[in-house]
């Protein structure tokens, strides 16, 4: 009988990790974080490793809501990117190389979040097609220069979840959500998804900030 | 372990498998469309000029304030910058202005707006 509990008990905590598949993952080390205490964040738009021109806005443009409702101050995306190109920085990868000094005297920011896009945007195989995001984000303190956090945000989207039809149908399917798939761009909804379970990771995510409600600062 | 336990265990086996292993994120600050807004201003700018996304943003401040919900880091200095496209300098100012007085962190870039502002008067 206790050879039997045990066997269970192990078959849960083994269900847990293969399920949850970051149980295993040990906590990250927030001593700078929580040394440095950034209170406001900048977000340098980011570095574009893909085809896809509209990647480093699209992401741009899921960013804020979790950043700031996990308490910290955003500085506004849209009017940052046209204050650097109006500054002679044209594209992200130049904007990406202001020194952390200028940044913190111009703008004041504690921290920047550095973003680099690795992989965006629709893939098409004979099959099927899905959507993909993955970006790796850095955040960095501007005084210091020393690394406070880090985490990729991934996702992926397959539309062809059920195939009833066989070959034909799978191709049908296939030749199908690549039409539709053009003119719908899941980009947006996958990368906020994304963000937000990257942000609000357990043990893995940021630690709130100051403007976080005092519930959700006990971690 | 007895049968209450494991039921324990199985559902917090379960929560962890809904909730992909992170809390989901409260609401503090009423968003209404601007995620879409920026999203539009660079994926199909010709939708959305400055007098539209004035419209959308004192729109989605002003549902703010029926919900008695804040607006969120970054819109009233989004909509002093479309104001200050738009040439209208006294309400760019206070559009400015609201936003440092919501969030300090902001000071240093919206003293250097304003001043930039002014220099091009």
């Amino acid at each position: 009988m206790e050879a039997y509990k045990k066997l269970f008990s192990s078959i849960i905590v083994f269900l847990c990790i293969l399920v949850t598949g970051c149980a295993v993952s040990p906590p990250y080390n927030y001593t700078e974080l929580q040394k440095a205490k950034p209170r406001s964040i900048l977000v340098i738009p980011p570095q574009n490793n893909t085809v896809e021109v509209n990647a480093p806005y699209i992401f741009l443009s899921t960013i804020s809501m979790p950043l700031a409702e996990k308490g910290y101050y955003v500085y506004p995306v849209s009017v940052i990117d046209a204050f650097l190109k109006e500054n002679g920085l044209p594209t992200p990868a130049e904007m990406n190389s202001v020194p952390l000094d200028k940044i913190r005297e111009v703008i004041g920011a504690d921290a920047v979040l550095y973003v680099s896009i690795n992989d965006w945007g629709q893939k098409y195989s004979v099959l099927s097609s899905e959507t993909v995001v993955n970006a790796t984000m850095r955040l960095v303190d501007t005084r210091t220069g020393v690394l406070l956090w880090d985490a990729k945000a991934s996702g992926t989207y397959n539309p062809n979840s059920n195939n009833g039809g066989g070959l034909i149908g799978v191709l049908v399917g296939a030749v199908v959500n690549q039409i539709a798939g053009s003119v719908i761009d899941h980009t947006p909804e996958l990368s906020s998804a994304a963000n937000i379970a990257a942000i609000y990771a357990a043990k893995q995510g940021l630690l709130a900030g100051p403007y976080a409600p005092v519930s959700s600062t006990v971690q | 372990m007895n049968f209450k336990q494991a039921l324990f265990l199985f559902s917090v086996v379960s929560v962890l498998m809904l909730s992909g292993c992170a809390s989901a994120p409260k609401s503090t600050y009423y968003w209404g469309g601007y995620e879409k807004l920026i999203h539009d201003m660079y994926v199909d700018p010709g939708s959305i000029d400055p007098a539209i996304q004035i419209a959308q943003l004192t729109g989605d401040i002003q549902q703010a304030q029926n919900n008695s919900q804040p607006s969120p880091p970054g819109v009233h200095a989004h909509l002093g910058y479309m104001y200050s496209l738009q040439g209208n300098v006294e309400l760019s100012t206070a559009e400015f202005l609201e936003e440092k007085k919501l969030f300090p962190e902001s000071a240093s870039f919206i003293d250097g707006m304003l001043m930039r502002a002014k220099e091009h008067l």
